[in-house]
C-alpha cells in the first residue's frame, strides 16, 4: 500500500495504490488520521490505483468522512474500479461519499 | 466434497495475505472467475480479520485454519481457530440505512461475510480452547473458457494486482524459508534444508540455508545421490545418529560451510498424489539424536508444508498465465488502434472491412488513407509470424506506409520507400505483404503495386467474370533493391473489389483441404450483386464453415469495395 500525498491549494490530495486490506489499511489509517489531526479536512482520495478493498479500509474511510465533514471538509473519491465500487454498494456506502472521475472534478467541487 | 488442499498459519495479520494466495491456488484450480474469486476473497478475509482480531487474547497467538472443498458448483471454505468462541449476536447487525458513523464498529464485516457467501454457518466449542468453525459456501461460475474480458483497464488492474502480490512475501523462496525456521524450532534442530525435485532434470535442489553462509546458495543433488537424493529416490524415512558414520553422506557441504553434521533426519514429502515432490531434512537434535516423536511431528508438518508448496506453484503459474494474457491483451488493443477507426463513406461507392485475428493480436492490418490529391489510398498487408512480434512489426510497417502516403508517392514509390526504411530499422528477419491501391473516386480509376501480396479479386459486372490485380513486387523487409511494378485498372459500376489476406484462402478443412483462391472468386462470382458490407460477411462466414469445427489458424483479413451501379 503506497500513498502519495500531494496539495492543491488548500486541498490535500492522496493518490493511493495497492490493496486495502486489514493489513494495507494500517497504513493508510495512520496517514489520513495524522492529515486530520494536522486540519487537513478537504481531501481527495485517487483511488485509482486500488484493487482491493475490505472493511478495515472502509472503517477508516467513514471516520475520516465523519470527522471531515464534521469540520466544514470533505472526504472525495475519485476513479473507483469495478471491484471497489461493488464493495461500496454492498454497503451502501456509495450514497454517502461523493465519487468522481477525475481529481481535478474533485478539487473543483469543493 | 472434495478437498482442496489446507493452510494452517498463526492467527496474524500478515497471514491474512497468506489466506489471500491460498485462495488464489484454489481459484486457479477451479477456474474461478475473476469476479467469484474476489467475492471468496473478500469473504475469508473478512472471516480471517476477525479471528485474528478477536479469537485470541492479547499477547497470546494461536492458529488459524483455512480448508478448502469443493464439489460440483459449490466450494466451501472452512475456517477454524482454537480462541474465544465468537458470539455473532454479540454484534449489532448491519444496518443499510443507518447514518455512516454508525457503519464503522463491526457488523460491516460480517455483513460482507453474509452477503458474498450462500450461506454461513458457525460452530462454537463448548468450552475456550476447543475448535470454533465458521463455514462459509458459496455457488462458483467457473472462468468461461477462452473468453475474454472486453474491458481493458479491468484487465490491466488484475495484472498489476497479480503482480503486486507476486512481489510481496508470497515467493516460493520465501515460503520455503519460512517452512524450514518453522520445523527447525519446533523440533529443535540446529539446521535444516528443504529440497525440492526438479523432475526435467531428475535432479534435487535447494536454495534455502540456514544463517547462509555466503558460499551456498543453491545445492543441487542428482536422484539417489547422497542421503537426501537417497530418500528422494526410495520413500524411505531415515533417522540416524552420525552422519559421517553412514555412507550415502555426501561430506562435500560440510568440508566447504565447516559445518559439522552428526544426526540428521530426512523424509520425503509427497503430494496428495503420493508423488515425492521434495524432502525435508533436519540436521543436528538438540542433545542428542531425532526421536521417533520428532518423526511423526515432522511428518505431520511436512504434510501441510507441501500444500503451501503447491498452491504457491500453482499461484506462480497462475500469475505467469495472467500476465501473459494481459501483454497479449494490451498489445491488441494497441494494435487495434492502429486500424482505421471509420470506414470511408462516399457516393456511389460502398466500402466493407473485416478484420478476424486468429490471436489475441494478429499480423494483418488494413488502411484507408484520404491522399492529398482527394484520391483514397486503400491498404491491406500481412505481417509475418503471428502474436506479440507480428504484432510489433506491424506497428512499424503501418507507421512507415502512412508517412510514405502522406508524401504523395506514387503506389510502387510508396513500397520501395517503406522497404528501405524497414530494412533500415529492423534487425529481425520479419516481413510484410503489401497490396496498395490509389482509387479515385470520381473516375473508379485504380493505380496499384503489390509487395508479393495476395492479387485481389476484381469481379467485372459487364462481363460477369472475376480477374485478379497482379503487379510484380516482392514483400517488403527482405531485399534491398526489390522493385515494385506500378498498374492500373479502372472500376466501372457494379464492380466488386475484394482485398484479402492468406488467412482466406489458406484455411483447411478437416480433410486438409484449402478454401482456396477458387473457392473465394466462385463466392464473389455468385454474390457480386450483394451490398459490399453483406458479401464481406457470406466470405467470413464461408470459411468458418468450411474449416468446420477445427478452427483458424490464420489471420483473416478482407476489404470489399464495390462501385454502385
Amino acid at each position: 500500500m503506497q500513498i502519495i500525498e500531494s496539495t492543491q491549494n488548500d486541498i490535500t490530495i492522496f493518490t493511493l495504490e495497492g490493496r486495502i486490506d486489514t493489513e494495507g489499511a494500517v497504513n493508510m489509517d495512520l496517514t489520513l488520521q495524522d492529515a486530520v489531526d494536522a486540519g487537513k479536512h478537504k481531501m481527495v482520495l485517487d483511488m485509482a490505483g486500488v484493487r482491493y478493498i475490505s472493511s478495515a479500509g472502509l472503517r477508516t474511510l467513514a471516520d475520516v468522512l465523519t470527522k471531515n465533514r464534521d469540520a466544514g471538509g470533505d472526504l472525495k473519491l475519485v476513479s473507483l474500479n469495478s471491484k471497489v465500487m461493488r464493495v461500496f454498494s454492498i454497503i451502501g456506502f456509495d450514497n454517502f461519499f461523493s465519487i468522481y472521475d477525475s481529481v481535478q472534478d474533485a478539487v473543483d467541487d469543493f | 466434497m472434495i478437498s482442496l488442499g489446507e493452510l494452517r498459519v498463526e492467527a496474524t495479520i500478515p497471514n491474512l495475505r497468506t489466506v489471500s494466495y491460498f485462495l488464489y491456488g484454489i481459484g486457479h484450480r477451479l477456474q474461478l472467475s475473476e469476479k467469484t474469486l474476489f467475492e471468496l476473497e473478500l469473504a475469508v478475509e473478512e472471516a480471517a480479520a476477525n479471528i485474528v482480531e478477536h479469537a485470541y487474547p492479547p499477547g497470546r497467538l494461536g492458529d488459524l485454519l483455512v480448508q478448502a472443498e469443493a464439489m460440483d458448483d459449490i466450494v466451501r471454505i472452512t475456517l477454524t481457530d482454537w480462541g474465544e468462541p465468537f458470539n455473532p449476536e454479540s454484534v449489532a447487525p448491519f444496518d443499510r440505512n443507518a447514518p455512516i458513523e454508525a457503519r464503522m464498529k463491526g457488523g460491516m464485516g460480517l455483513h460482507f461475510i453474509s452477503s458474498l457467501s450462500d450461506s454461513v454457518m458457525r460452530k462454537a466449542a463448548p468450552q475456550t480452547g476447543g475448535p470454533n468453525t465458521l463455514i462459509l459456501t458459496k455457488h462458483v461460475e467457473p472462468r468461461a473458457g477462452g473468453a475474454h474480458e472486453p474491458d481493458l483497464a479491468r484487465e490491466l488492474d488484475a495484472m498489476l494486482s497479480v503482480s503486486e502480490m507476486a512481489g510481496s512475501t508470497l515467493d516460493l523462496d520465501a515460503l520455503l524459508r519460512r517452512i524450514i525456521d518453522e520445523l527447525i524450532e519446533t523440533i529443535g534442530a540446529e539446521r535444516g534444508t528443504l529440497f525440492l525435485v526438479d523432475p526435467e532434470h531428475d535432479e534435487l535442489f535447494s536454495r534455502v540455508l540456514l544463517e547462509d553462509p555466503g558460499v551456498l546458495r543453491e545445492i543441487r543433488l542428482k536422484m539417489g545421490e547422497g542421503i537426501a537424493g537417497h530418500v528422494a529416490a526410495t520413500g524411505e524415512t531415515i533417522n540416524i545418529e552420525n552422519a559421517y558414520e553412514d555412507t550415502r553422506f555426501v561430506r562435500d557441504f560440510d568440508d566447504i560451510t565447516g559445518f559439522q553434521s552428526q544426526s540428521m533426519l530426512t523424509m520425503p514429502m509427497r503430494n496428495p498424489q503420493q508423488e515425492i515432490i521434495g524432502v525435508v531434512q533436519l540436521i543436528n537434535k538438540e542433545g542428542g539424536r531425532f526421536t521417533a516423536r520428532d518423526e511423526r511431528l515432522l511428518n505431520a508438518m511436512a504434510a501441510q508444508a507441501v500444500i503451501s508448496i503447491e498452491n504457491a506453484r500453482l499461484y506462480a503459474q497462475e500469475i505467469q498465465q495472467r500476465l501473459v494474457n494481459q501483454e497479449l491483451e494490451t498489445a491488441r488493443s494497441i494494435q487495434k488502434s492502429f486500424l482505421p477507426q471509420n470506414i470511408p463513406q462516399h457516393s456511389g461507392w460502398e466500402i466493407a472491412a473485416s478484420w478476424h485475428p486468429m490471436r489475441e493480436v494478429a499480423g494483418d492490418f488494413y488502411d484507408f488513407y484520404p491522399l492529398p490529391d482527394g484520391r483514397i489510398a486503400v491498404l491491406i498487408a500481412d505481417v509475418s509470424g503471428k502474436g506479440v512480434p507480428a504484432a510489433l512489426f506491424m506497428s512499424l510497417t503501418v507507421t512507415v506506409l502512412r508517412f510514405a502516403m502522406s508524401l504523395n508517392l506514387a503506389p510502387a514509390a510508396l513500397l520501395d520507400q517503406a522497404n528501405r526504411v524497414i530494412i533500415a530499422n529492423q534487425q529481425s528477419a520479419m516481413f510484410a505483404t503489401v497490396f496498395v491501391g490509389y482509387l479515385d473516386l470520381a473516375t473508379g480509376v485504380m493505380e496499384f503495386a503489390s509487395a508479393g501480396h495476395n492479387p485481389p479479386f476484381l469481379h467485372r459486372a459487364g462481363a460477369g467474370g472475376c480477374e485478379t490485380l497482379e503487379a510484380a513486387g516482392v514483400a517488403i523487409g527482405l531485399f534491398k533493391n526489390a522493385r515494385f511494378a506500378c498498374k492500373t485498372t479502372t472500376l466501372t459500376p457494379g464492380d466488386v473489389l475484394v482485398f484479402y489476406t492468406d488467412g482466406i484462402t489458406d484455411a483447411i478443412d478437416p480433410d486438409d483441404e484449402e478454401f482456396g483462391e477458387e473457392r473465394l472468386g466462385e463466392i464473389i462470382r455468385a454474390h457480386a450483386a450483394y451490398p459490399a458490407q453483406k458479401i464481406a460477411d457470406l466470405i467470413v462466414k464461408e470459411v468458418a464453415h468450411f474449416v468446420e469445427d477445427q478452427g483458424t489458424f490464420d489471420d483473416e483479413t478482407l476489404v470489399v469495395i464495390k462501385r454502385q451501379r
